[in-house]
């Protein structure tokens, strides 16, 4: 373990040699991934309680659960490529494998040239000029997802299922890039989709003040005000305002959005619905955090046109009157969420706000928090589309709505900056821009860093074709004086137009993929040296 | 049974009006009625129902014909002398624009805009409607124009209080169009028959604008009054093809996408939808309830 070992400091030769033996380990792992027909990886459970490996067919995921090699100066450079790869994983979510192709490719063919005698800062210099190259060349290639069957071709190259393909090409005409598709696990055997109309929120109904209709386990009701807060209601009285403003006010139906009711305000609202008057329903206000809970304020204060009341602002609701309720045509809640159709808010406000979570989107680097904000502006779009996945055995199912995940996270990437030809042919592609500037090369550093680039953009290509039992260099010749848009699709095993056959990358995925990929081994290339230093003695034992 | 003369006026609003084959129907504060005879005279067609219905919208095809009431679309086939009420949603939402594809008699594709609640559709020549507001952020809508190829581009406009938005999935997903917001409401749309993307959106009080990128980018019409309400656009395909921009007191034509205009006839104000009889005469109809028919 890293805890019992001593400090020291490793030089050249011993630091390339065995930051590259850590690096092939590592991508190693991850290679079978790469190409629709490629294998996965068991590994062994952290769990003692669980006795089958787990199985990974997902580079981010694999690259996670390797945690440390055995030699220590190995493990530099696996950790190295690990954080590169958990980095991109975090914030684009697919595209891993052909991450760590492209990064060992680049270092291997860095590092004879460097132990031969190259510079390394030299040849960094003109690597990051050769990214911007390919960077350019990539987006040349572009084409636009518009459509329902481009969106389900390019779904069955992620998924190579022709049902789900179909499902998510479907939703994603539908929703567009940010809109909202929940995948969830089925009980039935196949797949299946649901549209779920209007806004919806996860926070369901407070008990017992409305029960739901026995049919559909909701309960609904129609133009409806809104009262909208964060503050958790413990006294019933806190509720006299409010509902005396609403009968005041001549409302055809009141929804209280608030973060708990009490059981005294609960039943004051019990009793109040079993009275001939307006009905009223309750429901939680959406958000685990309070960072979350802001949100969704924010979000339904300019849906439906309520003021939002904050606790934090010491907002209170003593003078309320009807101008301060939202509004919306219908309202539905079950147990678990809420959901509005039509709500009331000014059109021209909505938009500004959702466009105003568009440019936050856009600034955002983390997956995660870029996902948030997504699931806000799909909530905020309306319309929504859940997608069941069903299969015989539970490690099925959970496999499937895995796939299906990843292919959404791409699809989305795809419909929101567009989709390259797949199957590594883009990358190979750019190569003619790169061999130009390596024929005119101006320098022995400079004809290395190309040489490097040239050689790494036909590495994903290759492995795909490995990996599904091709011989990478036949297939190459293969594609030899074809059109611009020709790849070798291995699933059918001959040469076909990529775009037609519907083999495509999402560019946002591929352009950060070559981007981390050359950016990282251009630095690691210039590592000359390790230094261990001695972990720091634990302070008491843990218990 | 009832019949109006073209100018006479009673205390209602004409809405909109449609053709189809020999007929001119109009939909009116106080009904649905229909004139045989190029609007000189209308017959009312809603008198079996119970209760005076305020029509806001009619669009006809054949010998079909469907009219916008609030809280259902009601659908004749033998030129309204029948009808069949089909409920839309509840609450009741108004309708506020109908329309049908230009294949309406083998699709069947029929689209009402309401006031509140988006758009609905129907699939099946108007037996049912579905709600389908995927990506609808605005869903008050007083317009929508379907594309002249609809058929086979699937593509929608909707203009809204706060924009337009567009569809290219038949109106089952929406997508903002960037029409500057600050020159909404869009009571007007219309696709040049000839070219696709050209697209003409008429304001309630900011002019008419142009698009000839399929609503990508938009310039205003010079020759309309930057504070002008263009309450209707109409293409002509006859043999002076042009664009037809009926304003609050003036019917306007232009031969050349709206650079210069003519005058077709001076009218009183208040001017509010626009169609053209199988003679291709003019018949405007008015916020006051007058009819009035240009030769």
């Amino acid at each position: 373990m890293k805890a019992k070992q001593k400090p020291g400091i490793v030089f050249q030769p011993q630091v390339h040699r065995a930051m590259q033996q850590g690096i092939y380990k590592l991508v190693s792992a991850i290679r079978p991934t790469l190409g629709p027909l490629a294998g996965g990886v068991a590994i062994d459970p952290l769990n003692v309680a669980e006795v089958l490996p787990e199985y990974l067919d997902d580079g981010g995921l694999i690259a996670r659960r390797i945690i440390e090699l055995q030699d220590r100066d190995e493990d530099m450079g696996a950790m190295l490529v690990r954080s590169m790869i958990t980095r991109h994983y975090e914030r684009v979510g697919d595209g891993t494998a052909t991450l760590a192709v492209l990064f060992e490719a680049i270092f291997n063919t860095g590092i004879r040239y460097i132990t031969a005698g190259g510079n390394a800062m030299q040849m960094r210099r003109y690597l990051d000029e050769g990214l911007l190259l390919i960077l350019k060349a990539l987006d040349s290639m572009v084409v636009p997802l518009v459509g329902p069957s481009a969106l389900t071709r390019l779904a069955y190259s992620l998924c190579r299922q022709e049902d789900m393909a179909e499902l998510m090409g479907e939703a994603f005409d539908l929703i567009g890039e940010y809109g909202r598709l929940d995948i969830r696990e089925d009980y039935g055997r196949v797949l299946r989709r649901e549209y779920v109309e209007g806004n919806y929120f996860h926070g369901g109904l407070f008990p017992r003040i409305m029960q739901p209709e026995e049919s559909t386990a909701r309960a609904s009701v129609e133009n409806a005000a809104i009262f909208l807060c964060d503050f958790e209601i413990d006294e019933h009285r806190d509720l006299f305002p409010i509902l005396q403003m609403a009968k005041e006010a001549n409302v055809p139906a009141l929804v209280i959005i608030a973060r708990n009711l009490s059981e005294a305000a609960t039943s004051l609202l019990v009793a109040h619905n079993r009275m001939n008057l307006f009905k009223v329903m309750g429901v939680k206000l959406p958000g685990l955090n309070a960072e979350d809970r802001m949100g969704a304020l924010d979000d339904l204060s300019v849906l439906t046109g309520a003021k939002a009341f904050v606790k934090i602002a010491g907002d209170s609701w003593v003078n309320i009157h009807a101008a301060q309720l939202g509004q919306a045509r219908r309202v539905w809640a079950d147990k678990w969420q809420f959901g509005m159709v039509n709500p009331g808010g000014d059109p021209r406000k909505v938009r500004q706000h959702v466009q105003r979570l568009k440019t936050t989107y856009q600034s955002l680097l983390d997956l995660e928090d870029r996902k948030k904000i997504q699931e806000r502006i799909g909530s905020l779009q309306g319309g929504s589309v859940t997608l069941w996945i069903g299969g015989f055995t539970e490690p099925e199912i959970n496999a499937r709505k895995s796939q299906a995940q990843r292919a959404a996270l791409t699809m989305r990437a795809a419909v929101q900056e567009g989709a390259v030809p797949g199957g590594g042919l883009a990358l190979l592609k750019c190569k003619s821009v790169l061999e130009t500037r390596y024929r005119r090369a101006g320098s022995v550093d400079e004809r290395a860093a190309y040489g490097c680039l040239l050689e790494a953009l036909e590495a994903p290509a290759r492995v795909i074709y490995q990996n599904a039992g091709y011989e990478p260099g036949e297939v190459l010749a293969q594609l030899n004086g074809k059109s611009s848009l020709s790849g070798f699709d291995v699933v059918r095993g001959r040469v076909v137009n990529m775009m037609d056959a519907g083999i495509l990358d999402s560019l946002m995925v591929l352009k950060s993929a070559v981007r981390n990929a050359v950016s990282t081994a251009a630095l690691a290339l210039t590592i000359d040296s390790l230094v261990h230093v001695a972990a720091p003695e634990m302070v008491g034992k843990p218990t | 049974m009832s019949t109006l003369t073209a100018t006479q006026q009673v205390q209602d609003a004409v809405y909109a009006l449609a053709h189809a084959e020999s007929y001119v129907y109009a939909a009116r504060l106080t009904g649905l009625y229909r004139s045989a005879d190029d609007g000189q005279t209308w017959q009312p067609l809603l008198e079996s129902f119970d209760q005076p219905l305020a029509v806001t919208a009619v669009a006809a095809a054949g010998s079909r014909v469907f009219a916008g009431v609030n809280g259902a679309v009601l659908r004749s086939e033998d030129h309204g002398e029948t009808w069949q009420t089909i409920g839309l949603a509840s609450p009741p939402p108004q309708v506020a624009a109908l329309v049908l594809s230009p294949t309406f008699a083998s699709d069947g594709m029929a689209v009402a805009g309401t006031v509140e609640d988006g758009v609905f559709i129907s699939e099946d020549f108007g037996e049912t409607w579905v709600a389908w507001n995927f990506g609808l952020l605005d869903k008050h809508i007083y317009t929508v124009a379907v594309s002249p190829h609809f058929r086979n581009d699937q593509i929608l406009y909707a203009g809204t209080e706060s924009g337009i938005f567009r569809s290219h999935n038949g109106g089952r997903g929406w997508r903002e169009v960037p029409f500057p917001m600050e020159y909404a409401p869009v009571v007007s749309l219309v696709i040049s028959s000839d070219a696709p993307s050209l697209l003409y959106a008429g304001t309630e009080s900011a002019g008419l604008f142009i698009s000839t990128d399929g609503g990508l980018t938009w310039g205003r019409c010079p020759a309309i009054a930057p504070d002008a309400a263009v309450n209707s656009l109409q293409i002509e395909d006859g043999p002076t093809p042009g664009l037809w921009i009926l304003l609050d007191d003036r019917l306007l034509f232009s031969a050349d996408r709206g650079q210069t205009l003519a005058t077709a006839r001076p009218l009183p104000p208040q001017q509010r939808a626009l169609c053209f009889s199988v003679q291709d005469l003019a018949i405007v109809g008015f916020a006051d309830g007058m009819i009035t028919r240009i030769g």
